[in-house]
């Protein structure tokens, strides 16, 4: 009877680890269960199923496991549980290699913000040099075209809340590739440089300056990013009237946590305060975009440009080359030029002269996420 | 290919199972075989050609050697044999180091460097390479006959269950297995349990440690305090056994789905009190290995030369122990890997073995016995260092720290990023399941089986049965799951 029992167990769990293992298969030929091809957390296309073929079958393989991964049934699911168990579990990140998770549930962009602050990553002097040179260019060609130049850069949030990364978490000693930089464009009085790292490091006391689940930094930061910026400015352009904080209030909204948080898939958990501005009679108003053809690989067309103008003509016009960071800057900054233009030109900061001959601002500035900087390096405007 | 990849569980796994079930008793082989190669050239095609070329050169020189009537021409076939093996592991494996520290030393003399391009190590080269010479030897000393059959030579070196990380079967123990094995409900549904239970060591318990392991080691030693060097040490040693002996549990469970026995490579080495316990229970695969073609052959050519009484003031039969386990643990530190961390490693077991040999393992014997075992962790423990550490530098920094010579003080905040309530349970369950609790505790219950009352008999079959079959499953879930998550690759901004 022992015998009976044992083998009716035995067929039951063949039966089940068969099926088990077969359920990708069933779902790829009864479509059971669908999930779509986009994957939210992930921001990106799924893999789609490499071309088999002979003469190159070094790197079939690895595609093709992206393909399977990527496709396997039930797997957006399965990722959610994951993070779960990684994140409460262990207060391990699910993606070690993309966000570490810091003190007080303070998370942090891994990849190259990390090792750019730990001193992994860093560009080497000639490169350092060369972007150096290239600012120094494009300052002295906006000058012989009567506009003024200025440059910052935004902060990783590493350098302005190092209290809360992990333990094992510590800044290059000798420096990042961002300080090397800064020495060498601060000796170079072409290029007008405004220290952003400073001004939010000296206004953290009023506030949050950066999310705790975004790599951006806050509204309230934008205020003082902005701030620094105007301060600089003004010096050339005394006719400017900065807002000032009593202008603004704040809305206080709970809404999903940031890029981090969904990085994680944990948006719709860890949600966080973030505050949008009421600014007191704010003059800038939105108007028609120019139209000027995005890189076709960016994924964000909408956002290439925007255009705003104050009714004020007597104010001088501002061009802007961004990115993400300068959405909360934007909101400021718009209140005080006649005519604000400001291109995301996918990280790729160039010198965009042909949107400048055509906007002939007065002022052009760059900010630049300071992971990105190399960027610089593809330039060499003439 | 790895086991623990959903490419594996969920495509791999049941396509192959299919076609071997399916196929008959001839074709079973051919299956077996294509499955294999398809399962080494996924790591990398171009890799392929390099584990053919193995099996020819086995294939051939043990023809060779079976042809061959006179010893010395059999042991000169043999000695070809074994170079060619060698010569491919050297040239994959240890060229790079070879040639690194050739330039370190010919440096010193003003030479200019030799440069050759770093090569990628080929997946399992070592342990195949080890089976090949297992084969020869085997066939050298006539404990069977040169295989004649290339389809079931080519199994005995590439079959997938084996592959990348043993155990090395020894042929003598395959090779019956390669025409005739036995398929059953029973051997099936075992392999599944001990798949599953392998996959979820390897999953649930060694990656979770490792998440310490790897943070404590990638602190700058002025953050790092000797408890925390304490607790990664002993993290690492738990998760070197769960990641190693759960790739040998799901090695041996697919052989027994495909009908073969695979000899057993671990047995609970952690509860050991001594080093000499320790590689009886450890890789038992290897240990097996180095003492039959390597520690014994060394042990009896050194027997021969010296003296009977003594030599040099020491008995011989001391020295020639000391001889043959300083070269068998010298190399078996250096078939790890190639980097001279892995060599010291290997010469501490050597030296802890030696110690225990002339003297040690008698003093040992006569203390209390939780003192041998404190003895054994603690000696266990210094050596994982070497194996873990990148760098002797790296390595002698971590035991300063250990011993109490770092700068940084204990703080419990310091511990607070990875003494997380599923770090606590792991090491719970990691320390149980390093020890025969669990296999006590389902043995204790697997008395009822026994039990006089059919009733109570019954109902605990159905629960025995039962309960195994929903953990196997859940395990497997949850393990999937892992997998799942292994396989996320998030960018900050939508990537077309």
């Amino acid at each position: 009877m022992i015998k009976r029992t044992d083998k009716f167990y035995q067929i039951i769990l063949i039966f089940f680890f068969s099926i088990w293992i077969l359920i990708p298969f069933l779902n790829n030929n009864l479509n059971f269960y669908s999930e779509p091809q986009i994957s939210k957390t992930e921001n990106r296309n799924l893999t789609k199923r490499p071309e088999f073929n002979i003469q190159l079958l070094d790197p079939y393989p690895a595609a093709f496991t992206d393909f399977f991964n990527d496709h396997i049934v039930f797997r957006n699911l399965m990722l959610k549980e994951h993070s779960n168990l990684s994140y409460y579990l262990f207060k391990h990140s699910p993606v070690p290699d993309q966000v570490d998770i810091g003190k007080d549930g303070w998370l942090y962009f891994g990849n190259n913000d990390k090792l750019i602050y730990q001193g992994q990553k860093c560009l080497s002097g000639d490169e350092i040099r060369n972007i150096a040179k290239e600012l120094h260019r494009r300052a002295v060609y906006y000058k012989q075209k009567g506009i003024h130049f200025y440059f910052c850069f935004a902060p990783m949030k590493q350098e302005i809340y190092p209290e809360f990364l992990p333990n094992n978490y510590s800044r290059s000693p000798g420096g990042t590739q961002t300080d090397k930089i800064i020495s060498v464009i601060k000796k170079d009085p072409v290029i007008p440089f405004i220290d952003i790292k400073s001004a939010l490091l000296e206004s953290k006391k009023y506030g949050k300056m950066y999310q705790k689940t975004d790599h951006h930094w806050s509204c309230k930061a934008g205020f003082y990013v902005y701030s620094a910026i105007m301060n600089r400015i003004k010096i050339d352009f005394p006719e400017l009237k900065p807002l000032k904080a009593s202008d603004i209030t704040y809305n206080q909204v709970l809404r999903n946590g940031g890029t981090l948080a969904n990085m994680i898939g944990f948006d719709e958990i860890l949600k966080e305060d973030y505050y949008f501005p009421v600014i007191k009679n704010a003059p800038g108003r939105a108007v028609k975009k120019a139209g000027y053809p995005p890189p076709y690989w960016f994924a964000y067309k909408d956002e290439y440009e925007n255009e705003y103008e104050i009714p004020d003509k007597t104010m001088p016009s501002l061009f802007v080359i961004r990115d993400s960071f300068f959405y909360y800057p934007m909101l400021f900054l718009q209140q005080n030029f006649s005519r604000t233009t400001l291109i995301w030109d996918a990280w790729m900061y160039g010198p965009n002269l042909e949107l400048i001959d055509k906007e002939k601002p007065k002022i052009v500035l760059i900010m630049v996420y300071e992971q990105n900087v190399g960027s610089l390096l593809k330039y060499h405007i003439y | 290919m790895l086991f623990s990849s959903l490419l594996f569980l969920y495509l791999f796994l049941p396509t192959t199972l299919f076609f071997y079930y399916f196929a008959n008793d001839k074709l079973k082989s051919i299956t077996l075989l294509l499955a294999s190669l398809l399962f080494y050239a996924w790591g990398n095609p171009s890799f392929l050609s390099i584990l053919i070329i193995s099996i020819l050169i086995n294939y051939f020189t043990g023809l060779l050697i079976g042809s061959l009537e006179k010893k010395k021409q059999r042991k000169s076939a043999l000695v070809l044999g074994i170079i060619l093996n060698l010569a491919l592991l050297v040239v994959f494996k240890y060229s790079y180091f070879l040639i690194d520290n050739i330039n370190l030393l010919s440096g010193v003399f003003g030479a200019a460097p030799i440069i050759i391009k770093k090569v990628i190590l080929p997946l399992g080269i070592s342990f195949f390479t080890f089976k090949g010479i297992s084969y020869l030897i085997t066939v050298y000393r006539r404990e069977t006959t040169a295989q004649r059959n290339f389809i079931d030579l080519s199994i005995y070196i590439s079959l997938f269950p084996q592959l990348i990380a043993g155990p090395i079967s020894r042929y003598r123990d395959l090779e019956p297995q390669l025409r005739n094995r036995l398929h059953s409900l029973e051997k099936f549904s075992s392999g599944i349990k001990r798949f599953v239970l392998g996959l979820a060591k390897k999953i649930l318990i060694a990656t979770p440690l490792s998440y310490v392991v790897s943070q404590i080691f990638s602190l700058p030693n002025e953050h790092l305090s000797a408890a925390q060097a304490w607790i990664g040490i002993i993290f690492y040693a738990l998760q070197i056994y769960y990641d190693f002996s759960g790739y040998t549990d799901m090695a041996i469970g697919l052989g027994r789905m495909l009908g073969f026995d695979f000899v057993e490579n671990f047995n609970f080495p952690y509860s050991s009190r001594s080093f000499r316990e320790f590689w009886r229970r450890w890789h038992i695969s290897l240990t097996t290995w180095f003492r039959d073609y390597l520690f014994l052959p060394i042990a009896y050519k050194t027997s021969r030369k010296l003296p009977k009484e003594k030599y040099l003031g020491l008995r011989t039969d001391k020295l020639i122990y000391i001889v043959s386990i300083s070269i068998t643990f010298l190399l078996c530190g250096f078939w790890h890997g190639a980097a001279w961390t892995f060599v010291v490693w290997g010469m501490i077991h050597g030296l802890m073995l030696v110690l225990e040999h002339i003297g040690l393992g008698k003093l040992l014997k006569n203390i209390y016995k939780p003192l041998q075992h404190v003895y054994f962790i603690f000696f266990i423990l210094i050596s994982w260092v070497f194996f873990r550490s990148d760098t002797f530098s790296q390595a002698f920094d971590y035991l300063t720290i250990m011993f109490g010579f770092g700068t940084q003080q204990f703080s419990w905040s310091l511990l607070s990023d990875y003494i997380t309530t599923g770090t606590i349970i792991t090491f719970i369950i990691a320390i149980l399941g390093s020890t025969r609790f669990f296999d006590n505790l389902i043995r204790g219950i697997n008395g009822l089986r026994n039990s006089p009352t059919t009733f109570i008999k019954i109902s605990f079959l159905h629960i025995e049965n039962f309960g195994t079959l929903v953990f196997i499953i859940s395990i497997l879930a949850l393990s999937t799951i892992y997998m799942a998550g292994e396989t996320v690759n998030p960018f900050i901004y939508f990537k077309f």
